[in-house]
């Protein structure tokens, strides 16, 4: 709640800011003039802007001043509008494991992640794997990447991964695997082994 | 106990829930630094656990890490948890539970490789 006031706040502020800024800068260029556009009496404050020439004691460079900073506010205050408008999904992206009369549980891409990474982990070859996962209607698909060992059988790792995933992630979840798409890399064999952390606590 | 008209104040059921919660083995709720949900009122705030009153109840959301072993899954634990906020609130309060959602920020192994 106190989020949302605040942006509010923060949305009118560089609002004015914009606004204060593009109209000074108009009114100083000439193109703008207070007294049509500004009801009395506040025209009377933005009026000097329109007289500074050097008739009224004023240099170029005072002028040029005046405007240099409307222009600078006016970019600062675009940018810092443009990026306060622009939605902010702080949301961590989730995926839906179940949903019923009672309620929606979802769970987080990341800890996803972390169990198909472990049970890759788990097999002996694999050295390191990283997972992209996304939800479908038909379920959940898997694009694994995994770092083998060069001594190990490409083949034969790849399907007992896909088939040890599968099977856990089915069961943790409780969500059926539409598909894995898995690839491969062969360690380089100077590489040392590289063994992927369990999250095991 | 602080009251809100004929219901209780949503930091009491945030609070409940999260006691609820703490005494559900494999599941506990994040803490401030992990935790994305809250319950905000003025000068408090209850971290991993949303309570949104609206006319028609109370829609609750609660955060979780929950901790698996090799016979639990993640829908088994959620329905225990579900279920027993549900019993805590109603024992609380009569107020309607619209929905209970439950979000699995991370999930920790308690196994041993095999």
């Amino acid at each position: 709640m106190m989020n949302a006031f605040n942006r509010i706040l923060v949305l009118f502020g560089l609002l004015f800011l914009l606004i204060g800024s593009g109209s000074l800068l108009l009114i100083t260029i000439g193109l703008l003039n207070p007294q049509e556009w500004v009801p009395a009496p506040w025209h009377q404050i933005l009026t000097p802007f329109t007289q500074l020439d050097p008739v009224n004691g004023w240099t170029v460079v005072n002028r040029l001043t005046v405007v240099g900073i409307c222009v600078v506010l006016l970019i600062v205050s675009v940018i810092l509008l443009l990026m306060e408008l622009r939605v902010r999904s702080n949301k961590v992206p989730e995926l839906s494991v179940k949903k019923d009369a009672f309620g929606q549980i979802t769970a987080s891409m990341r800890s996803i992640q972390d169990l198909v990474n472990r049970e890759a982990g788990k097999i002996d070859g694999v050295l390191e794997s990283t997972t992209t996962v996304k939800d479908t209607s038909r379920g959940i698909h898997l694009q694994c990447q995994i770092c083998v060992a060069p001594y190990a059988s490409v083949t034969q790792l790849g399907q007992e991964v896909q088939e040890r995933i599968k099977s856990s992630v089915e069961h943790y979840l409780g969500k059926s695997i539409a598909g894995i798409h898995l690839q491969t890399h062969i360690a380089p064999l100077t590489q040392g082994p590289k063994k992927s952390h369990p999250r095991v606590r | 106990m602080a009251k809100l008209g004929n219901h209780i104040d949503e930091r009491i059921i945030a609070e409940a829930i999260l006691k609820t919660v703490s005494g559900i083995p494999s599941v506990q709720v994040p803490g401030e630094q992990e935790a994305e949900l809250s319950t905000v009122g003025p000068g408090w705030r209850v971290w991993g656990v949303g309570v949104h009153r609206v006319a028609e109840g109370l829609n609750i959301e609660v955060e979780l890490i929950v901790t698996l072993n090799q016979k639990s899954s993640i829908p088994s634990i959620s329905t225990r948890v579900r279920r027993k906020i549900r019993t805590d609130i109603h024992t609380l309060t009569s107020e309607r539970i619209r929905w209970i959602n439950l979000r699995i920020a991370d999930v920790v192994f308690k196994l041993k490789n095999p």
